[in-house]
């Protein structure tokens, strides 16, 4: 039998495992681990193990004290288990869904109706925005259901919330390849390009506060085609949307379009014809910077290409992928 | 080695619920939690003590077992044993387990003849 001065690993053991549990089962429970415990090491050490041997296998054997006491106590080893997740996960994807495009948006609006701060602030400040919103979310949302995990009873431990249902199946066709959101997104982009182009090319109205980047002295045929073609790509994401997925002629007319915009925007940055040739000193007017440098042609011709390529690869790979499906 | 260990998940998967049906039937008799831990052993029936000790108390809670501490030894230890609704259960138990062996037993065979 292994005296009692020899069992401090044991106290320590069974005092890890019965800390946290309640009054009422806490010290019931310790002294029958001990005198579990006790039996195991009586064994080993009547089969020929040391005792101090002994005691380590034996409580090495039982393993982590949180987690046995985690059993003892029936709480959940963990945040927020199986049966709760896709839950949990369906009801963060919709707060973000909503809140993070709000945040974004209420930032922009601010940003643009007070017309403090520049570009750079407005974009940190989204940055804040997206960060915090996000973060907030996944916090909130973590605790909640972790509450929840934690207070329901063991026994529905194993069930959602909520049964599941045959209306919470996504209401689009499966083999649809583009949402209306994505496509929206898309589109309000590219028009948005065409409305900075179209701007640029009327010329700006108030030189003090408004920088002419691109030069408006450009002839009306090279202005024509540069919006003409982004609007032909307008048209080519709506015809995909409408079929729901990337056809081959729908790929051919986007890649034509976009190597079309790409050259004719690359020839004419690369002849200097469509950035305003004054432009750092228009830069300095309005925003008191030195005007001591040149538009750096070619870096952004190879971000022009990129993009364009980028396009190109995108719109290709889709069109594959719907072409295998059934 | 890739198919043992296959094996051996299985096993396990089809042996777990068999652990309380074997403690309901050895705990007829009155058994400390050591003891019966030995008993399972020997019967064929290798469960870790940390999955029995709290599963007893669970059992316990659930109805289906009573105790009994007996101080009357050096070591004080806690005895368990069956209650009515925990015989009741290894009843309805042992009753699943043969129909479950039939069923089996007639799905494989069958198979056989076929």
């Amino acid at each position: 039998m292994v005296e009692r001065k020899d069992s401090t690993l044991i106290d320590r053991y069974v005092w890890s495992v019965t800390r946290h549990l309640g009054a009422d089962t806490g010290p019931d429970i310790a002294r029958e681990l001990r005198g579990s415990l006790q039996d195991t090491v009586d064994a080993k050490v009547e089969a020929g193990t040391d005792p101090a041997r002994a005691e380590e296998e034996a409580l090495t054997e039982l393993g982590d004290p949180e987690v046995l006491a985690r059993q003892y106590g029936e709480l959940p080893g963990h945040l927020v288990g199986p049966a709760l997740y896709p839950e949990y996960v369906r009801m963060l994807r919709a707060l973000l869904a909503v809140l993070v495009p709000l945040a974004l948006g209420l930032v922009l609006v601010e940003g643009l109706v007070s017309g403090t701060g520049g570009f750079g602030d407005i974009a940190l400040e989204a940055v804040g925005a997206l960060l915090g919103v996000t973060v907030h979310v996944a916090f909130w949302v973590t605790l909640v259901f972790a509450t929840v995990e934690r207070t329901r009873p063991a026994a529905e431990r194993d069930r959602p919330l909520t049964a599941w249902r045959t209306d919470q199946l996504p209401a689009e066709a499966p083999w649809r390849q583009v949402h209306l959101a994505g496509t929206l997104v898309q589109v309000f982009l590219i028009a948005l390009v065409i409305a900075v182009l179209v701007w640029q090319f009327a010329g700006v109205s108030d030189p003090a506060t408004q920088v002419q980047v691109l030069d408006p002295g450009l002839a009306p045929s090279w202005k024509a085609l540069l919006v003409g073609v982004l609007a032909a790509e307008i048209a080519v994401l709506v015809a995909v949307w409408r079929t729901g997925h990337w056809t081959p002629r729908l790929a051919a007319v986007n890649v034509l379009a976009s190597a079309t915009w790409a050259t004719a925007a690359v020839w004419l940055l690369l002849r200097d014809e469509l950035i305003a040739p004054d432009l750092p000193e228009r830069l300095g007017a309005v925003f008191g910077v030195p005007a001591d440098w040149s538009a750096p042609a070619a870096p952004l011709a190879a971000v022009v290409i990129a993009v364009a390529v980028w396009d190109a690869v995108d719109c290709l790979r889709r069109t594959r992928q719907a072409a295998r499906r059934p | 080695m890739k198919e043992d260990g296959l094996l051996a998940g299985h096993l396990q998967e089809l042996r777990r619920g068999t652990v309380v049906l074997a403690c309901l039937a050895i705990l007829r008799r009155p058994h400390y939690g050591y003891a019966l831990l030995q008993t399972l052993d020997g019967a064929g029936f290798s469960v870790d003590g940390n999955t029995l000790y709290p599963l007893l108390r669970r059992l316990e809670k659930q109805g289906l077992l009573t105790s009994e501490w007996n101080t009357e030894e050096a070591r004080p230890r806690k005895f368990y044993r069956v209650s009515a609704a925990g015989t009741e259960l290894l009843d309805g138990l042992t009753g699943e387990w043969r129909a479950l062996d039939g069923s089996i037993r007639a799905l494989t065979e069958g198979e056989a003849d076929g």
